[in-house]
């Protein structure tokens, strides 16, 4: 299965933390290489081309969503952000410039490597795309989005979505595994324009986890990432969290 | 910016309602009288004082007291309804309005400024337990760390004690993380004006990312939870909510004993909403209630018990939850175990139709 190995760029300024994410990702079986501040990890970028980048947000000497921003200028490698918690708000503004996804820290190298994993695949092989443009479908667990027909089946039950609930659903589906903000949700389903007051959203996303999940309060296909923005499950991790959601599909 | 502007415009109301007040009263006993009104000045200079007690600084006492003078040489002393600068008692007037006033006006300031010390005591004297909390709770973990590390250090240890003594030390760690980001919360709210990113969040989202991230630590206890028919959307700062459900369900592992299950239970009352955490634990007896809810910053021979103190958390639950304008109380719960419930502030909502664009 190993062709070639992907090369990941750590953007980090504190020692440890760096060296545990470089011998995490070796240990991996990934090509890491290291930078330490902003200016560096630009020059790094564009001479050795990395597949994914790892960006911690608190830089001493660069602001990270302006090296989001550089990098989205002429490339579009995924970027998994690191940041600490009750950073909510740099979180989002990082996901808004182009990141891609982000991991809170303290996490472990499970955590960091699933990220990893679900940052390549979506450059590489586009597989929910593929699987959405060829089935015309998005399923996870139980839980199908017929792109064709309108709607979303749960154990193949069509569940009623009203048109902006199914738009809602919809885009997280084409994004699954990625966290989607509340601007970006909003800007995609009612334009430039949309007011900035996020109620409205909140309040079709518990309608639809009415509909859609058995628990609402345990959501297993709809994630909240709390002050950023809504995440659908991947059907990787319907495998490995175990705890909650036993579902086989043949 | 805008307090002040309240603040003066408070002020100001009050000036009026006063000196108004006394203009009425004196009428009406000038009425009774039609003569030379003897209470006048005496209705004034209460007035010149009750401006000074109740408003800020010095200004509105001394217009209170120029005003007070000029009312009282114009309308009830004779000439009525002109102005007499040779009226003998004038200048005698003006200085005793004006000394009431300055001297209630220092009073005051001065009574606010012992308060405002006396709180200020008090804050630093919650600092210094709180500090003194910390350090007690990390110190145990850090040793415990240390120990563990240095032993891995050494080559003789078997692959198995190796493995526990590394799973020690996650444990620890993690036990460090949760205390910091309490502290963190701790700093973000004590650190005074820019504090909480109120927001209406949808209460089940934020009980269901907190189950979550709970259900990640090793010992977690299941969670049963209410689900509301309605969806509830709580001005809130969802992040530390977050946290808050996330110290009790904690608490609850650590500390109640013999609980199996953890409920979760949501009430709505016309103007605030509950959230109760409960167990089906051994229960804690009510005289330890009020201790717990202040904090539990316990004395050195207390905390003897149980490292895992949760004296730190419950206490930044407390915190968050005062600062969104709600409380926290605790009994008995149903369930066998204890209840510890948080109230948050809420406005009914008038249901707007759904799909609008």
């Amino acid at each position: 299965m190993a062709t070639i190995k992907s090369k990941i760029l750590v953007i980090e300024d504190d020692r440890s933390i760096r060296m545990f994410l470089k011998t995490t990702l070796a240990a991996a079986g990934y090509d890491a290489i290291t930078a330490d501040d902003g200016r560096s990890a630009l020059s790094v970028i564009s001479s050795h081309c990395p597949d994914c980048i790892l960006l911690d947000l608190g830089l001493p000497d660069m602001d990270g969503s302006e090296i989001i921003k550089s990098v989205r200028s002429w490339t579009s490698t995924p970027i998994v952000v690191i940041s600490a918690r009750s950073m909510e708000q740099d979180k989002a503004e990082a996901l808004d410039a182009g990141a891609d996804d982000y991991i809170t820290k303290p996490f472990g190298a499970v955590e960091l490597l699933a990220r990893i994993r679900t940052a390549l695949r979506h450059t590489y092989t586009q597989a929910e795309k593929d699987e959405i443009s060829l089935h015309g479908s998005y399923r996870v667990g139980d839980m199908e989005i017929d792109y064709k027909r309108y709607r979303v089946l749960v154990d193949g039950q069509d569940i009623h979505l009203t048109p902006n609930e199914f738009r809602i659903v919809a885009l997280l589906g084409r994004n699954a595994g990625r966290v989607m903000t509340y601007k970006v949700i909003l800007r995609e389903l009612w334009g430039p324009a949309a007011s900035m007051d996020n109620k409205i959203l909140r309040v079709h996303m518990a309608s639809i986890r009415r509909k859609m999940e058995v628990n609402p309060n345990e959501p297993r296909y709809i994630f909240t990432e709390v002050g950023v923005g809504y995440r659908m499950a991947e059907e990787t991790e319907m495998k490995t969290d175990g705890d909650t959601a036993c579902i086989d599909k043949g | 910016m805008k307090q002040k502007r309240k603040r003066w415009l408070l002020d100001l109301a009050l000036f009026m309602s006063i000196l108004g007040g006394a203009v009425m009263l004196s009428m009406v006993l000038s009425g009774v009288n039609d003569d030379n009104n003897p209470f006048a000045m005496a209705v004034f200079i209460l007035a010149v004082a009750l401006v000074a007690r109740f408003t800020t600084g010095y200004a509105w006492g001394i217009a209170a007291s120029l005003v007070g003078t000029f009312c009282v040489n114009y309308i009830f002393t004779y000439p009525f309804w002109a102005f007499d600068i040779t009226y003998p008692g004038y200048p005698l007037t003006v200085a005793v309005m004006l000394i009431v006033s300055i001297l209630i006006s220092a009073l005051t300031t001065q009574i606010k400024l012992q308060e405002r010390l006396r709180y200020e005591a008090e804050r630093e004297k919650m600092h210094a337990n709180l500090l003194r909390a910390i350090a007690h709770d990390i110190r145990t973990p850090l040793a415990a760390m240390l120990g563990a590390s240095s032993a891995l250090q050494e080559q003789s240890l078997s692959p198995e004690d190796q493995q526990t003594l590394i799973g020690n030390i996650h444990n620890d760690a993690q036990w460090l993380v949760r205390v910091t980001e309490n502290l963190l919360s701790v700093t973000r709210l004590t650190a005074g004006s820019v504090t909480l990113k109120k927001q209406d969040e949808v209460l089940e989202e934020i009980i269901g990312s907190a189950i979550l991230k709970y259900h990640r630590s090793e010992n977690a206890l299941p969670v049963t939870a209410d689900m509301p028919e309605r969806i509830l959307l709580v001005p809130m700062d969802g992040v530390l909510i977050e946290q808050v459900l996330i110290n009790l369900f904690d608490n609850v592992s650590a500390h109640a004993q013999g609980a199996t299950r953890i409920w979760l239970h949501i009430r709505t009352e016309a103007d605030r909403v509950a959230v109760s955490v409960e167990d089906d634990g051994a229960g804690i007896p009510a005289a330890q209630w009020p201790r717990i809810l202040a904090g539990g910053v316990q004395s050195e021979h207390q905390r003897m018990d149980d490292r895992r103190n949760m004296g730190i958390g419950l206490s930044v639950c407390a915190s968050i939850i005062r600062a969104h304008g709600g409380n926290m109380t605790m009994e008995n719960s149903a369930h066998g175990g204890a209840a510890l419930r948080f109230w948050l502030p809420w406005q009914e909502e008038k249901s707007d139709g759904d799909d609008q664009k």
